[in-house]
């Protein structure tokens, strides 16, 4: 019977005295998730005949606004660190343009302009990139923006021809850096 | 923040295992094995657990990585080793945990003791269960965005998560047919205390180059999470609860949640005098979840074109981001919904060796006729997924009367060197048992993908005693 209880005891001993590593659960507290999520921003497509219907030949401007209040909220003030707007323009127009792009506030304040020289078409490849960084300083004017307002604007002495062929395309995205802790 | 800390922790460093009780099953000087198969031979005038201490067992364990791979001490940083297990996981690989305590347990014969061929058995216990896949496209979005991988398409069905606290009443009741069958069953009530279901999820989300704006950009979800019981522990969004009370989890341990209704079936088959087939369905059963029901739905697609001027001053000022949400909503109900308890089945094919000599078999009662048995078994437990399967080869041994050894080896989903050990050890009426499993990983515990631990302390008459 004695050994039957040694048995007993040793095979506890066994188990309950089994070694473990030392573990830190507390470094779940260092987990930084950093994330960097890219998505379009704007696109538009226009060729002479709608930029003349639009009105550019006499206005020398066509305008339009989108509404982009994605930042707003605690969410981005909180975790995003940099953002970064890419554009391109391809421009197959013999005519030379400035697109003006402008960040807007809730009072309707413009934060921000950026504008982008494209230059006429004269036969060769015809496309400008540009882009724009928000870091530690410019984040906050783009967690302001809740619209921006495109202006397509003629250059002095430009003309738009109607019987011209071509066509202005825009493509633009965003990458954006969050530091989530 | 602290809430994804907080759910981090619940999913990784609470991983484990298959609920498969390899060493338990047909250990039959144990009464617990009862819980394994109803109709497991054994030879008790009646029995009783020790309240609280008759049963308690704890599986921990993972198919990916260990708690060592991701919590060790050492300067190397958290989220490298998180990026490295991430690295060596996938989608398939189950993280469990499942815990048993017994709080009562009993049994007796019915009829007398010579010519009886019925015993009833009874109990109470908690069980938690915990069972999780590996979440891998959500923690690739979460740690890496979109960015670096365009063309990927993130999985939703990835999420897939279920875990409850039940407590089960269960009454059972086995007959021996005849010299070579022995049949049982047990009824089982749930008590369910709480319970969150996200099984059935599907969805993706894609950024591949686009062919008019810079990227074609798709969202569809179709994900859906249950929960019943527990808002009474984390309050609701207007009123949330930061600390769980540890009272609450105990009054409802007994009766006020939702209720459910199950079976456990077994038989024990003698064709010939050294040759014994079992096999048993456990908890093939229902939980209505009716008590405090929160669901959340979240259904919908949206193709992501960018927020695009056309020039045209008649054109609606159009709030993109609005309609995302509005397409992507989370709606919330309170149904009730019928969650399906985790059936395990078990079959096993035992050879028996090392005749008693004549006076110590007692030829009245159901005690083999051997002191050995060598053994197969085979252990499947349904899941969302593929069922867990584990095959265990084992040997069990009789010491002496009053001393019974079973020693396991078990490949399944987690390990292929799973080696357990278990004993049970009788003082007069006083039984007490341990059952290890994966002993060669107790050097340390914390590098282990597996581990189960069961013991308790029972009192037993049996039949050949006076």
């Amino acid at each position: 019977m004695h050994n039957l209880i040694k048995i007993f005891l040793l095979l506890q001993l066994f188990v309950f005295s089994a070694c473990s590593s030392q573990l830190d659960f507390d470094q779940t507290k260092d987990l930084v998730l950093k994330p960097v999520v890219t998505g379009n921003l704007s696109y538009f497509d226009v060729d002479n005949t709608k930029l003349i219907k639009l009105g550019i030949v006499d206005r020398k401007v066509v305008i339009d606004s989108v509404n982009f209040d994605l930042f707003k909220g605690t969410f981005f003030e909180k975790n995003m660190d940099k953002a970064v707007f890419f554009y391109e323009i391809k421009n197959t127009l013999n005519t030379g343009f400035t697109l003006e792009t402008q960040l807007i506030d809730s009072n309707k304040q413009t934060l921000k302009t950026i504008n982008i020289n494209v230059p006429a078409y004269n036969g060769n490849e015809n496309i400008i990139k540009q882009s724009e960084t928000f870091d530690i300083i410019g984040i906050s004017t783009l967690l302001k923006t809740v619209q921006i307002n495109y202006k397509l604007i003629l250059q002095t002495g430009q003309t738009i021809n109607p019987s011209s062929t071509g066509n202005l395309v825009f493509k633009s995205y965003a990458d954006l850096y969050f530091n989530i802790k | 923040m602290r809430k994804i800390q907080l759910l981090f922790i619940i999913l990784i460093s609470t991983l484990a295992s298959s609920q498969n009780k390899q060493l338990l099953y047909n250990f039959n000087s144990i009464p617990q094995s009862l819980l394994t198969n109803p109709g497991t031979e054994i030879d008790y005038k009646w029995h009783m657990g020790i309240p609280a201490l008759s049963g308690i067992s704890l599986n921990v364990g993972t198919s990916a990585f260990s708690a060592y791979d991701l919590f060790a001490k050492s300067s190397i940083d958290f989220n490298t080793k998180l990026r490295t297990v991430l690295s060596n996981s996938s989608s398939k690989d189950a993280l469990m945990l499942n815990e048993q305590l017994e709080i009562i347990q009993g049994g007796y014969i019915v009829g007398d003791s010579i010519n009886n061929k019925a015993y009833v058995s009874f109990g109470l216990y908690q069980e938690f269960d915990l069972l999780t896949y590996f979440p891998k496209d959500i923690v690739i979005l979460a740690l890496d965005g979109n960015k670096d991988h365009i063309g990927k398409s993130f999985d939703f069905s990835h999420v897939n998560l279920k875990a409850e606290l039940i407590s089960v009443y269960h009454v059972g009741y086995q007959k021996k047919m005849n010299e070579k069958l022995t049949l049982g069953g047990r009824f089982k009530l749930y008590n369910s205390n709480f319970n969150i279901k996200s099984t059935n999820n599907k969805g993706y989300l894609y950024t591949i180059p686009g062919t008019k704006a810079v990227y074609e950009q798709s969202i569809y979800t179709d994900l859906e999470v249950n929960t019943s019981g527990i808002a009474q522990y984390f309050g609701d969004d207007s009123n949330p609860k930061t600390e769980v009370d540890p009272n609450k989890i105990v009054q409802k341990t007994f009766v006020g949640g939702s209720v459910g209704l199950g079976i456990d079936a077994g038989f024990t088959y003698t064709p010939l005098k050294r040759i014994q087939i079992t096999a048993s369905v456990i908890d093939l059963g229902f939980i209505n979840q009716n008590d405090k029901v929160k669901n959340y739905v979240i259904k919908g697609s949206y193709q992501y074109d960018g927020v695009n001027p056309d020039f045209e001053a008649a054109s609606t000022f159009e709030n993109v981001f609005e309609k995302i949400k509005e397409k992507i909503a989370v709606v919330e109900n309170d149904k009730s919904y019928i969650t399906w308890r985790p059936t395990k089945i078990n079959a096993s094919l035992q050879y028996s060796f090392g005749q008693r000599k004549s006076e110590e078999c007692d030829c009245n009662n159901s005690k083999s006729a051997f002191r050995n048995d060598l053994g197969a078994h085979l252990f499947l437990r349904m899941t969302p997924k593929i069922p867990i399967y584990a095959l265990t080869a084992y040997l069990k041994k009789e010491i002496t009367n009053k001393l019974q050894i079973k020693a396991t080896y078990t490949i399944d989903s987690f390990t292929n060197t799973n080696i357990g050990l278990g004993l049970s050890a009788q003082l007069g009426l006083v039984e007490f048992y341990i059952l290890a499993d994966n002993m060669l990983s107790y050097k340390d515990i914390s590098k282990s993908n597996e581990l189960s631990l069961q013991f308790g302390i029972n009192l037993i008459h049996h039949k050949s005693q006076n």
